[in-house]
């Protein structure tokens, strides 16, 4: 009896894994992304510089000064940082400022698309390790599952085999 | 005749060598400028390394307090004065750099490609040729294109639509410095859309792009065993 279960449940598994894989094909076969127009791939770049313009300030005093930093600045209450965050961002905006793409968990990201998601999330939260960290996890954690899933599946082929 | 044989065979023995150049680590001077829609801003200034081998990338960054990153594998250590004040375990996720890419000459569909994304439709506008990129079907309700520019061969702008249809992610890549056969972009601009449609900006500048130094190991390779 237990044998018999143990069959059912292993055939019922390879069954929606293969089900999933041709819903995937079919559905990759629907895609049919927006097509932009020529004025998305560029940019205005006089708002940008206008934006960028206190930045700009304190950038070229920081080049002509080259030992200054902002503790400095801060000690001689210089109104260049006024709005200036203190925390180095080499690589881009500040944790906690990017939110996970679309507002879906990056654990679901990295979980659903694997290493996919991973990047996805990386680069559309620009570069925001702590995001892609959590979808890392997913990511793994997908992987888990496949793995059980294939395990299952490939036990149900030999015993049905035998 | 023979002298012909003898130039003929000499450039084949020798093209095929500039060709294969080999680029496997770069340094290079940054500076990170945000805006966000909040009104904060944050410039960052230093210099980054990175070896493409020991996918080692380190950040020695002179503002706006002096200090260094070091992200080794899936760790990221931040020091100052040789110290370590922070560390965290992140996904190894140096080889999607724009550092790794550019080493690799896999920066003109910004890797896309590598990770197994593939292309679906391509279209000329102007001097732009738009490739549009399968997006995988699970998220095609949360994400209807990823769509990639190139101009001149050259990675132009990468443009990333949600479901609703509208523009979530924009990133562009210009200002190129060409060392030999190496390419890299001097300016990234990112533009980032909040709810409110209003933007975040993000712009990375690059000079000063140095290839292949040898003659300073410790500034590619953080060396633990000193501190």
């Amino acid at each position: 009896m237990k044998k018999f279960i143990l069959k059912s449940v292993s055939i019922i598994l390879a069954i929606s894994l293969l089900s999933a894989q041709n819903f995937n094909i079919y559905a990759a076969n629907k895609t049919s992304p927006v097509e932009f127009d020529e004025s998305v791939f560029s940019f205005d770049e006089e708002l940008l510089n206008a934006e960028l313009s206190e930045l700009d300030d304190l950038d070229a005093f920081v080049e002509s000064n080259t030992n200054v930093t902002f503790s400095t600045l801060e000690e001689e209450a210089s109104l260049l940082i006024a709005n200036i965050e203190s925390q180095a961002t080499p690589m881009g905006m500040p944790d906690g400022a990017g939110e996970p793409p679309l507002g879906i968990p990056s654990f679901l990201w990295g979980c659903v698309f694997g290493v996919l998601g991973l990047l996805l999330v990386y680069i559309a939260t620009d570069n925001n390790k702590e995001e892609a960290k959590k979808a890392m996890w997913g990511c793994l954690a997908g992987t888990a599952v496949s793995v059980i899933i294939y395990v299952v599946a490939i036990a149900a082929v030999e015993s049905s085999s035998n | 005749m023979r002298v012909i044989f003898v130039f003929i065979f000499l450039i084949y023995l020798f093209v095929p060598d500039v060709a294969a150049q080999e680029y496997f680590r770069m340094s290079a001077e940054f500076t990170t400028k945000t805006k966000r829609t909040s009104g904060k801003s944050n410039l960052t200034k230093g210099k980054v390394f990175y070896d493409k081998y020991s996918k080692e990338l380190i950040y020695d960054i002179s503002f706006p307090e002096k200090e260094k990153w070091v992200i080794q594998d899936s760790q990221i250590y931040k020091l100052i004065d040789d110290s370590v004040y922070y560390t965290e375990t992140i996904p190894s996720l140096n080889e999607f750099t724009v550092f790794h890419l550019s080493l690799n000459s896999n920066l003109a569909y910004f890797g896309l490609n590598q990770a197994m994304y593939s292309i679906g439709k391509v279209d000329k506008m102007g001097d732009l040729v738009i490739s549009y990129w399968n997006i995988p079907p699970q998220i095609q309700q949360m994400i209807t294109t990823i769509a990639v520019a190139q101009k001149d061969n050259r990675l132009h702008s990468v443009v990333i639509a949600g479901e609703d249809k509208m523009v979530h992610s924009k990133q562009f890549f210009k200002d190129y410095i060409q060392v030999g056969g190496f390419e890299f972009p001097g300016t990234i601009v990112q533009i980032v859309y909040d709810d409110n449609r209003k933007e975040n900006y993000q712009v990375i500048e690059f000079e000063n792009v140095i290839l292949n130094d040898t003659k300073n190991e410790n500034n590619y390779h953080y060396q633990w065993e000193q501190h």
